[in-house]
Order: C-alpha cells, then sequence, then structure tokens
C-alpha cells in the first residue's frame, strides 16, 4: 500500500496544530477528506483493472458450451448463434477476454430474438474438472436462459398520431421454436373503425437483426377531412434488417384493395369521383437513422426518415401508377447557459419534411400516358402533430371543405423548448414556443383538352412539367405558417402538446385554427 | 377541441383573433383528377362541369361524354326522364360507393342555387354569372333518385315562366298516371327487373357483359374482379328470391319461372300500349315516368340482350321485340329518336 500521498500538503499551514492532534482523529480526517476517498477508490479500480486484464490476458478456449432452459428452442437456431463462438479458427489461441466478448456478442443476439428474458446467466468452468482429455485453457461455459412466455395477450390503449384506439393484441412466440412471431392485432378506434392484423414474421438465418415478415390486414378507417370512409383488405411482404449503427431498413411489398365508401352528404365533387375501388401494388424503402436522446422529447441528437415507393410500375400492377418519396429530417440540441453547470433543459429544435408524388404510367413504359393521382394516394399536411395550428389536413388543396390532398409538399418547423420553472430539466414537461409552416400543391392538368375515355390521362410531357411547375409553386409567396405556445408533457408511450397558436399566412381554403389545440402522438414535426 | 364554443371570447382577445391571419393568399388549385378543376374564370371558353348538375351513373367514360344512355336500367330511367324534363345536366360514370344512398343515380345539383342559364352544355358562351372564385360556395347536397321526380318537377317549375327556347317539358310529364299504372309498375319492378338481373348477372352466357359493364371498371386486379363478380351475383340472387315465390324452389332461382313471367310480363305491357291512342302509356299525351321506366329495360334488353342465339329461353331483346305487335319496341324507338337521336340508327335493324 502506498503512503497516502500529496492531499495533506495543502493543509501546511496548520500542520503544528496537526501535530498536536492525537493520531486518532488524524486518521478519521484522512479517510473522510474528499480527495483522499477518491484517490483510495481510483487506486483500487486501477488495481482490478490490472489484475483483470491480467485475467483476460491468460490463454482460454472453449471446450463446450451448454444452453439450458432452451426447452422450445431448435438447436438449429442456436447453432446459428453458437457457432461462431466454438469454431476452430475463432477458438484457437485466444485469451479469457476474447471468450467473453465473443460470449458476450453471443448472448446479446440471443436477446434481440426477443424469445428469452434478458441477461441469462453464464458460468465458467475449468474443462478438466469434468474432462480429464481437456487442454489445460480449456473451459466449459454453461447459458442458463428463460424462455419468455409463449402466448401473451395484451389489450389496452393506443395512442397514434392524431389518433386514440383501443386494441387486444395476442402475440405467439417462438411457434416453431425458430423465433417466429405471430401477432394478432384487433383494434378499434375515434377514427380507425376496425382494424384486423396477423403479422407472422422470422429471423433469416438465424440473424435477429434481419427478419422477414407476411401481414394481412383488414380496417376501416373514417376520414372526416374529407368526407368519406376508406376501406383496406390486404397483405404485405416485409424484409427488415439493421445496418450498422443501428439504422434500420424495411422493404416492403404490399398489394391493397382499397374502397372509397361512405360519403358525407357534403361530400365534395374531388371526393366523389374517387369513389370506389382501387388496387395498390407497390414497393417502399423505408430507411430511418435514429439518434436522438429521447425520442418523445428530444434533447440532442437528429432523425433522418426517407420513404420510397414504386407503385404499379412494370411488373407491379394494380390500379395507380406513382413513385412517392418523402424525406423527414429533425434535429435538437441543447442550450448551454453561461455559468449554468450540466443540462440546462432548454433546446432548440427543428424538423423538415418534404414529399414528391412523380405519376408513371402503368406498364413497363416510360413514356406512356399517366393518371394523375387518387386522393388515397396523395400527401395530407397540417394537424396538431403535423403543422401546428393547422386543422388536420389543413393545408393544400381543399374542395368544398375536404382536404383532398396534394402531389407536392415541403414543411418546416423551430421550437424552442424551455423546463418549467419548479419542474426542472430532469421532468418530462417543457414549454415551447414554435413557429412552422408549409405547403402543399397539388399537380394540374395543364394540357387537358382531350375528351373521353383518356380525358384525365397525362403525357409523360404534361406530368414532366406540370410536376415542375408544381415544385416552383411551393417557393411562390410565404408558406402558410402558423406560431404559437404551448406545454409539452413527454410520456414514455406518446407525447402530449397543449398549444395556443395562431395562423399568420393562409391560402384560401385552407384550415386554420386559431386558440387552443391538442396534440397526441408519437411522430411530431 | 373541436370548433365548438364553450363561452364567448372576450372581445379584445376576438379582435386581436381577427387580425389573424396576417397574409391570405388565393386558394391552392385543385389535383388533376378533380372534376372542378378547370375553374369557369380560368377557362372562359369551355363549360365547366361545375355550372350544370351532375348526373352520377353506371356509364362508361366515352358515353358519359356524350351523354349517351346509361346502361343501367336504374340509372337510365332518371337519366331519361330528366331528358324528358327538360333540365340541362351533365352525366359522370361512378360508382354505388360515391352515392350517399348507396345507389346510383344521383345528382349534385349546380353550384349556383339557381338553375344554369345556359341552355347548351356545349355552348360556347361564357357562364352569364361566374362565381368569383374568392367565395366558395357551401357543398351541395346530393338528390337521391327518390327526390329526383321533385327535383325535376321544381326545375320544371321554375324554368316555366323564362320560355326558354329549348324544348318545353310538357306539363302532362307531372300529370297524375291512373290506378291502374301501379300494377304495371309492379310488373316492371318484379318481373322484368328479375328477368333483367338473371340475364345478365347469373347467366353464365352473359359472364362477358357483366364484366365488360360492371367488373372491368372497377379494377383491374383479377382479385378484386373476382370479389366483385362473387358479390354482385349474391346481391342479384337475393334480389331475384326475396321478390319471387313461384319461381324459386328452396333458395334457388328457377330461370324457366324468371323467363316465364318476364314473357308475361312484357306481353301485358305491350298490350297495355297498344290500347292507348298517344302511343305513350295509359293514354298520355307526352311520354311520362312509366314510360321512361318502361324504355330502362327495353332499350337495354333490346340494345345488350338482342339475339343470343345459344339462349334457350329465347332472349330477352327478342322477348321484346315479339311482345304483343312489336309496340314496345316501337315506343323504345320512339323515345330514342326524341332524346338521343343519334343513337336511333343503332336499334333500327
Amino acid at each position: 500500500m502506498a503512503g497516502i500521498p500529496s492531499s495533506a500538503g495543502g493543509n501546511a499551514t496548520d500542520g503544528i496544530g496537526k501535530l498536536k492532534r492525537d493520531p486518532d482523529s488524524l486518521f478519521q480526517e484522512a479517510h473522510t477528506d474528499e480527495e483522499v476517498t477518491k484517490a483510495l477508490e481510483e487506486q483500487t479500480r486501477q488495481r482490478t483493472m490490472a489484475l483483470l486484464s491480467e485475467q483476460m490476458r491468460t490463454p482460454a478456449t472453449i471446450n463446450s458450451i451448454e444452453v439450458h432452459g432452451a426447452k422450445n428452442t431448435r438447436r438449429s437456431l442456436l447453432d446459428h448463434v453458437f457457432k461462431p463462438v466454438v469454431e476452430e479458427s475463432a477458438n484457437a489461441g485466444t485469451t479469457l477476454g476474447d471468450v467473453l466478448e465473443r460470449l458476450q456478442k453471443a448472448t446479446s443476439k440471443l436477446e434481440r430474438f426477443d424469445i428469452f428474458k434478458p441477461e441469462p446467466e453464464v458460468f465458467i468452468s475449468d474443462a478438466r474438472q469434468s474432462d480429464p482429455q481437456a487442454a489445460g485453457t480449456d473451459l466449459n461455459i454453461s447459458l442458463r436462459v428463460k424462455e419468455k412466455s409463449r402466448l401473451v395477450f395484451s389489450a389496452g390503449t393506443d395512442f397514434g398520431n392524431a389518433e386514440g384506439s383501443a386494441y387486444t393484441n395476442a402475440v405467439l412466440r417462438n411457434i416453431f421454436g425458430g423465433a417466429e412471431t405471430l401477432s394478432v392485432n384487433a383494434s378499434t378506434g375515434t377514427r380507425t373503425r376496425s382494424a384486423y392484423s396477423a403479422i407472422f414474421s422470422a429471423p433469416v438465418n438465424g440473424n435477429p437483426d434481419l427478419r422477414l415478415g407476411v401481414e394481412g390486414l383488414r380496417s376501416s378507417t373514417q376520414k372526416p377531412w374529407a368526407s368519406h370512409e376508406e376501406l383496406l383488405t390486404g397483405g404485405n411482404l416485409r424484409l427488415a434488417w439493421l445496418s450498422g449503427g443501428g439504422d434500420s431498413h424495411s422493404l416492403v411489398y404490399s398489394g391493397v384493395w382499397r374502397q372509397l365508401t361512405g360519403l358525407a352528404p357534403g361530400a365534395s365533387p374531388t371526393v366523389r369521383a374517387d369513389a370506389g375501388d382501387s388496387l395498390k401494388s407497390s414497393l417502399t424503402h423505408t430507411f430511418t437513422r435514429d439518434r436522438r436522446d429521447n425520442p418523445m422529447l428530444p434533447q440532442r441528437g437528429y432523425l433522418l426518415r426517407t420513404i420510397t415507393e414504386l407503385a404499379g410500375w412494370g411488373p407491379l400492377k394494380g390500379d395507380v401508377s406513382f413513385s412517392k418519396t418523402e424525406v423527414e429530417l429533425s434535429g435538437a440540441r441543447p442550450v448551454p447557459i453561461p455559468g449554468v453547470q450540466g443540462e440546462t433543459g432548454i433546446s432548440v429544435g427543428g424538423g423538415f419534411r418534404m414529399g414528391l408524388l412523380y405519376p408513371l404510367p402503368s406498364g413497363y413504359s416510360l413514356s406512356g400516358a399517366a393518371m394523375p393521382s387518387r386522393i388515397n394516394d396523395r400527401f395530407l399536411l397540417g394537424g396538431p402533430t403535423d403543422v401546428r395550428g393547422f386543422k388536420l389536413g389543413g393545408l393544400g388543396p381543399h374542395d368544398s371543405g375536404d382536404a383532398v390532398g396534394g402531389d407536392v409538399f415541403a414543411a418546416g418547423s423551430v421550437n424552442m423548448m424551455f423546463p418549467l420553472p419548479r419542474a426542472g430539466p430532469s421532468s418530462p414537461l417543457r414549454l415551447q414556443l414554435f413557429a412552422n409552416g408549409g405547403r402543399l400543391v397539388a399537380l394540374k392538368n395543364k394540357g387537358k383538352a382531350k375528351e373521353g375515355k383518356d380525358s384525365l390521362a397525362m403525357d409523360s410531357r404534361t406530368v414532366m412539367n406540370g410536376m415542375r411547375s408544381a415544385v416552383s409553386e411551393l417557393a411562390g409567396g410565404l408558406p402558410s405558417m402558423a406560431a404559437g405556445v404551448g406545454l409539452v408533457y413527454a410520456h414514455p408511450v406518446a407525447r402530449f402538446e397543449l398549444n395556443f397558436s395562431l395562423p399568420l399566412v393562409l391560402r384560401r381554403g385552407e384550415e386554420g385554427r386559431k386558440g387552443l389545440q391538442v396534440g397526441v402522438g408519437i411522430n411530431f414535426l | 377541441m373541436s370548433g365548438t364554443k364553450w363561452m364567448p371570447v372576450p372581445r379584445p382577445l376576438q379582435s386581436l383573433f381577427d387580425r389573424f391571419p396576417l397574409v391570405t393568399y388565393d386558394a391552392n388549385d385543385l389535383p388533376a383528377r378533380s372534376p372542378s378543376h378547370v375553374h369557369p374564370l380560368l377557362q372562359p371558353h369551355t363549360s365547366s362541369p361545375s355550372n350544370l348538375p351532375t348526373l352520377y351513373v353506371f356509364i362508361s367514360e366515352d358515353d358519359a361524354v356524350k351523354n349517351a344512355p346509361s346502361f343501367n336500367p336504374g340509372c337510365l330511367k332518371w337519366q331519361t326522364f330528366l331528358k324528358l324534363a327538360g333540365v340541362e345536366f351533365h352525366v359522370l360514370p361512378s360508382t354505388n360507393h360515391a352515392s350517399p344512398t348507396g345507389a346510383l343515380p344521383f345528382l349534385l345539383p349546380s353550384t349556383a342555387t339557381t338553375p344554369s342559364t345556359t341552355t347548351n352544355p356545349a355552348s360556347t358562351d361564357p357562364p352569364s354569372k361566374p362565381t368569383p372564385p374568392t367565395e366558395p360556395s357551401p357543398p351541395n347536397k346530393p338528390v337521391p333518385s327518390s327526390r329526383l321526380y321533385t327535383y325535376a318537377l321544381n326545375y320544371h317549375t321554375r324554368q316555366n315562366p323564362q320560355q326558354p327556347q329549348q324544348l318545353q317539358p310538357p306539363a302532362s310529364l307531372f300529370s297524375d298516371l291512373p290506378r291502374k299504372s301501379e300494377a304495371y309498375q309492379s310488373l316492371l319492378d318484379l318481373s322484368i327487373r328479375n328477368a333483367w338481373l338473371y340475364t345478365l348477372y347469373l347467366c353464365p352466357q352473359k359472364t362477358h357483359l357483366l364484366d365488360a359493364l360492371y367488373v372491368r371498371p372497377t379494377s383491374t386486379s383479377t382479385w378484386v374482379q373476382a370479389t366483385t363478380r362473387h358479390q354482385l351475383r349474391r346481391a342479384a340472387e337475393t334480389e331475384i328470391l326475396k321478390s319471387t315465390s313461384t319461381s324459386s324452389t328452396a333458395g334457388v332461382v328457377n330461370p324457366k319461372a324468371v323467363y316465364r313471367e318476364a314473357r308475361l310480363a312484357l306481353e301485358a305491357l305491350a298490350i297495355q300500349l297498344g290500347t292507348s291512342d298517344s302511343g305513350w302509356f295509359f293514354g298520355a299525351e307526352q311520354p311520362t315516368l312509366f314510360d321512361a321506366s318502361v324504355f330502362a329495360y327495353t332499350y337495354l334488353m333490346l340494345k345488350y340482350l338482342g339475339g343470343d342465339e345459344g339462349d334457350r329461353e329465347g332472349s330477352l331483346g327478342a322477348m321484346v321485340r315479339n311482345a304483343g305487335k312489336g309496340e314496345l319496341a316501337a315506343h323504345c324507338r320512339r323515345l330514342t329518336e326524341m332524346l338521343w337521336p343519334e343513337l336511333s340508327s343503332e336499334l333500327s335493324q
């Protein structure tokens, strides 16, 4: 044990006094002195580290791995996980550190299947105890896992963007022992009259980060902002994977029969014209990079999401044909206050979204005539979780009070968050100042002269020119805007906002909201 | 947080609210698919669909532009009647989903509250009283088929004092029909309708026709088409079974009985028509709603079910032609010449 060093040096002036005191109290003082304690702790830590790293460097190899408790799990799935740990190439001339690292990787992989309870018990023993022929470095490893229950029923309430719903859900885990999951869901809500879905998904090739899923769904949703109800029947095939750094991708093929029906008496001619059936057959890629510290109340970090959809073109067929792209970027950073240490809880944030729907000719042609978009494919903009200070779908083209949507949009928001005076920065409550705005523009058919069967169809040149003028119209004049103040409460499940806002810039027909507005959702602009 | 006011907004707050929005631009243009896309002020040389009432019917897009007859008897009846009443209207292809009652036809009145003063839909004159685009008029309530008679009557009385140069609808159009017409109406609504439903929807030889008229327009997807076809057939079957007790045994449609009743009904109508001096039903001076109802079936039967040789029961078109002394076919031709002169050659074989 090295002596207690310099810490006493600072107290040279009362050195004489110290001499006069009895050794017991001096000892006491030395031990209660903060700096001394710190130094002691640091020393202990370093010693442990040194000991550990020495241990870690001792040669070690794996003789056997036993997994206990995986009663319903297929051997092949476990093989996928533990093969890399015991492979000849990886298991020669390794140290204990390597072994533990590989083991740690394997158990975290096991956890991501979501069929075992987290943190399995790991026992490591010298292989020579049980196997006299084992090498001196050989270890026997034994893992005790606990399977999660295979059948889970749940019921509750859910908050989507501007919609509340009640659901019942049954999840069958690990059906065939390969971490396959079947989830059956039924819900009803404020807007979704009824929704049923069944999703079966399974990891591909024993990889928890690559899952293939099949989903069947049927739902009926009321869309009062456009005076109709939409029935969906269809299915999709989803391949989802994680790439390095926690970025997630999904590639989805979906075929959905949409029925636009149940029109309100005052439905506009635009909605009436689109009533009826259409089949959308599309391929969608979604990329998400979420680097926010807290998705409900981000203080720092950013979110990038891109959605690219191709519908109807080429082998996809179906009744609608278009490409649809949407990009979302949002971020936040804390604002330091000079003189205040640590988190102030004050942050500035911003969000930007844009999207473009480009009608394509059906079949394999690139230059043939394309049909303009339908109301159920077009973008909507505005609402308490979107461009605040507007009604749901409040921005963009309106026909007789119906939000009929647009083909191109851009929207942005800036906000500043302050912690409430008494709640402090660690509470989930914030006061926010915000300004947001956007433009939603429809593609027009300027070359509309033909009549009859193809009166709606647009040739590729018209589409191109129409898109160009629609995009340039985004910048025509100020965007429709609103600003206000509000309260934010970030519950782990959803974020609640109560805002007071006033519209600053509007287009005629657009529906702003003056005064209070409540927003509940998981994804805010 | 809907628009309902819980309490009156204080005056200073109200005056603050009134100052917002600070800037208001013109309205956004509507999407390309929107029927009201072409604004009357933007393109004054084209007649905007929005200044005429629109009748939503089952029809192909090509036929809709020409205001040609719908292929659905229920729609054709009212299309014919409105034309007889001198109502100017556009026809739009649609589906039952678009209708407030769940069935076509229905009529969407023009955005202007008074009937348009433009007399010809193809007129190149600019709309006489264009409403400024800054004042969006409240959406008009659609008129379901059950109220189309009243609509036509109101239209007629409003138009009458102005004496437009167009064909003046006769007052007799709205005169009361004799009591016995109800019995004949039920022949149409039951026997003839059932035969039409059976032939078009259930008869396997007519699948191509059903597909062309009702199934293919819904979607290009074979899955959607198959489901739609199945649903249509089930609905037609239920309709027939609902109204027949004799022609069905144990929930199965008996085609022989259906056709026998149809033949009898057509015969009875032909005889009734034969007793009329004017050539219209019940001796009316001008064709009435009843004439329109009969025409809706006879025209479609002659056009689509004219002479299918493979039909053992004899085609419905042939039944119409052979009923009585051919009065029904002649009646049909007369009405076609009157309302769709350009189509009269089609039926004159």
